[in-house]
C-alpha cells in the first residue's frame, strides 16, 4: 500500500474555481479520482454537501486529459451519452445536448465525428458532455495538458467564458502549469510531494470575467505567479 | 462526397483501435489542428486519400479493374504455355478447364456440391459465431474466465483438428452432425480469441468515462465495449470464415465424402486434372466472394455505429 495523500482537507464554495498545483506524483490526480468516485480512499472520506461520496454520481462531472470521446458516436451523440445512460427520452436529451453544444460554441459541429475536431474542440465537447447532467462539481484533470501553448491559452479563456454563463458550478482543477492556475482560479491549493499534503492556500483576487482583459500582462498576475512558484519550490 | 467521407472515417476508426489507444490518434489530430477552430473543414481533406471525391474513386476502381484483367491474362497465358508443353493428363489447359466446369455443372451436379458446401459452412460457421462471440466477450471482460479458459482455448486452437476425425466418427457416426461439429472446431477458437482480444484492448478511458456517467455493467458492455471491439469482432469473423471454409472442404474430402469431396476424389481416380482444377477455381471464387461479403458487412456495421440516427438532421 502506497500512501499518496495525507490529511488533505479543504472546502469548495458554490461557484468557486479551485486549482490544485503540485509536483508530478504528489497525488493531485488521485485526489480528483477519489472525489469523483472512480477510486476509493484507503482511509478517510470525501463529503459533498455533508454527504459521504460512495462511487460515481452524475452530480460530479469529470474531464480527463485524454478527453475520451467515443469515436463511434458523432459529436452530439457523445454529448447525449450520460443522459442516455440515465434513460432521458431521445427528444429531451437531444435538446439538452444541443443547448450544451451551443454553450461551448460548437453547435455547428453537432453531426461531426469527434476525430475531425481539433484537440481544443474535442475537450469542449467533453465539457458539454460533463455539463449535460448539471453537476454541481466539475473535476478537471489537466484538461489542456495535451494542447500546444496557443490553443491552451484559448482553451483557458473559453473555459472561463463558458463558466461565466454558468455561475452555480464549482470547479476543481488539477494542473502543472502555474500561470494556468493563476489565470483560472479563485483559490489555488499548492501540494507538497508524495505523500501529498496541502502546503499553501492562495486566494487569487483578479476579479471576474478575466477573459475579457489581457490579464496575463498585468502586474498582479505575475505577482501571483511568483507567489505560487515560491511555495512550489519550497514544497520540494 | 458524403459517402467518400464516410469510408475515410471508418478507416481512421479502425487504425485507432488497432493502436489500442486513442492518445496517439489525438496527438496526430492535434498537430493537424493546431491552427484552431477554423481548420475542422480542412481536416476532412487530410483525413484520407479516399476523401478526395467520386471522380478519383471511379479512377481507383478503373485502375483496379485494369490491373485485374492484365494480371489474369498473364496468368492464363503462362498456364496455357505450360499446359500445352506438359502431358494433358497431368496438367489441363485453361480452355479444357472451362469445358470441364461446364461439364461438371451440367452433368455432375457441381451446383448441388456447392450448395452442400455452403450449407455445411452456414451451419458450422454460424454455430461458432453464435457461441463464440458471447464467450469471447465474457472471456475478455471477466478476468477469471479468461485465466481459466485461455490455456485450453490456445491448445485447441493449435491442435490439428484432423486428428479428431476418428473420435468424431466414433462419437457421432457418419452423419451431418459430425461434419458440422468438425467445421465448428475450426472457426470457434479463432473467433473467441480475437473477440476476447478486442474486449481486452478497449481503452480504459472509454470505460472510465462511462463510469463517470454512472453506467451499469450492462450499459458498459453494450454501449462501450461492444462498439469499441467491433473491428476485432469482424476480424475474428474473417479469420473464422476462412478456416471454417477449409474445414468444410476437409470434411467433404476426408471425413464424410460428399459434395465437392466426391467430385475431387473422382477427378483424382480418373486423372481428370481439368475437373479438379475446375473445382479449385470455383472454390476459390466462392471463398473470395464470401470474404468480400464479410468486408461489405463490416463497412456497413462500423458506419452504422459511427453515424447512427443523425444523418441529415443538422
Amino acid at each position: 500500500m502506497l500512501d499518496v495523500l495525507d490529511h488533505v482537507n479543504f472546502n469548495i464554495q458554490k461557484g468557486e474555481f479551485v486549482s490544485i498545483v503540485g509536483p508530478s506524483g504528489c497525488g493531485k490526480s488521485t485526489l480528483l479520482r477519489i472525489i469523483s468516485g472512480l477510486e476509493r480512499p484507503s482511509t478517510g472520506s470525501v463529503l459533498i454537501d455533508g454527504r459521504p461520496v460512495s462511487g460515481t454520481a452524475q452530480d460530479r462531472g469529470f474531464i480527463f486529459q485524454a478527453v475520451g470521446l467515443y469515436p463511434w458516436r458523432n459529436t452530439i451523440e457523445n454529448v447525449e451519452f450520460f443522459l442516455e445512460l440515465k434513460g432521458v427520452p431521445r427528444e429531451e436529451r437531444r435538446r439538452i445536448a444541443l443547448e450544451k453544444l451551443q454553450l461551448v460554441g460548437l453547435a455547428d459541429f453537432a453531426s461531426y465525428p469527434p476525430v475531425q475536431l481539433s484537440g481544443g474542440m474535442q475537450q469542449k465537447v467533453a465539457i458539454a458532455r460533463a455539463l449535460s447532467t448539471e453537476p454541481s462539481l466539475l473535476l478537471m484533470d489537466e484538461p489542456f495538458g495535451a494542447l500546444d501553448a496557443l490553443s491552451r491559452e484559448k482553451a483557458q479563456s473559453d473555459l472561463l467564458q463558458i463558466l461565466s454563463k454558468d455561475m452555480e458550478r464549482s470547479i476543481l482543477f488539477v494542473t502543472h502549469s502555474i500561470d494556468e492556475a493563476v489565470y483560472l482560479s479563485d483559490k489555488i491549493i499548492v501540494f507538497s510531494p508524495r505523500p501529498g499534503k496541502i502546503r499553501e492556500l492562495i486566494q487569487v483576487d483578479l476579479g471576474t470575467n478575466r477573459f475579457e482583459r489581457d490579464i496575463r500582462s498585468e502586474q498582479k498576475f505575475s505577482a501571483y505567479c511568483s507567489e505560487v512558484r515560491r511555495h512550489l519550490i519550497s514544497a520540494e | 462526397m458524403k459517402k467518400e467521407e464516410r469510408s475515410g472515417h471508418a478507416l481512421s476508426y479502425q487504425e485507432e483501435n488497432e493502436k489500442g489507444s486513442t492518445n496517439k490518434q489525438q496527438h496526430q489530430e492535434e498537430t493537424i489542428a493546431q491552427v484552431g477552430q477554423s481548420t475542422a473543414e480542412d481536416e476532412t481533406q487530410l483525413d484520407s486519400d479516399e476523401a478526395r471525391g467520386p471522380a478519383s474513386r471511379r479512377l481507383q476502381l478503373a485502375r483496379r479493374a485494369v490491373i485485374f484483367v492484365v494480371s489474369l491474362a498473364v496468368i492464363l497465358i503462362a498456364w496455357y504455355i505450360y499446359a500445352i508443353n506438359t502431358n494433358p493428363i497431368i496438367f489441363a489447359t485453361p480452355q479444357s478447364v472451362v469445358s470441364a466446369t461446364y461439364f461438371l455443372f451440367t452433368k455432375a451436379n457441381l451446383a448441388g456440391a456447392i450448395v452442400s458446401v455452403l450449407w455445411l459452412l452456414l451451419l458450422g460457421f454460424g454455430l461458432s459465431v453464435v457461441t463464440g462471440i458471447p464467450i469471447g466477450l465474457i472471456m475478455g471482460r471477466v478476468k477469471i474466465v479468461d485465466e481459466v479458459l485461455d490455456p485450453y482455448m490456445t491448445a485447441f486452437y493449435v491442435l490439428p483438428r484432423v486428428a479428431m476425425i476418428p473420435l468424431f466418427i466414433i462419437w457421432f457416426g457418419f452423419a451431418l452432425t459430425t461434419s458440422v461439429l468438425f467445421v465448428y472446431t475450426f472457426s470457434f477458437f479463432p473467433i473467441i480469441l480475437t473477440v476476447a482480444q478486442g474486449v481486452k484492448s478497449t481503452d480504459k478511458l472509454f470505460i472510465e468515462v462511462a463510469k463517470i456517467g454512472v453506467a451499469s455493467e450492462r450499459q458498459i458492455f453494450t454501449k462501450v465495449i461492444i462498439p469499441s471491439s467491433l473491428p476485432y469482432i469482424f476480424a475474428g469473423l474473417r479469420v473464422g470464415l476462412a478456416v471454417a471454409y477449409i474445414g468444410v472442404v476437409l470434411a467433404q474430402l476426408d471425413l464424410i465424402v460428399t459434395g465437392v469431396g466426391t467430385l475431387l476424389l473422382h477427378g483424382q481416380e480418373f486423372y481428370q486434372t481439368d475437373q479438379i482444377l475446375a473445382i479449385l477455381v470455383v472454390l476459390a471464387i466462392i471463398g473470395y466472394l464470401l470474404s468480400e461479403f464479410l468486408k461489405f458487412l463490416e463497412r456497413r456495421f462500423t458506419h452504422g455505429m459511427r453515424y447512427s440516427t443523425l444523418q441529415g438532421m443538422y
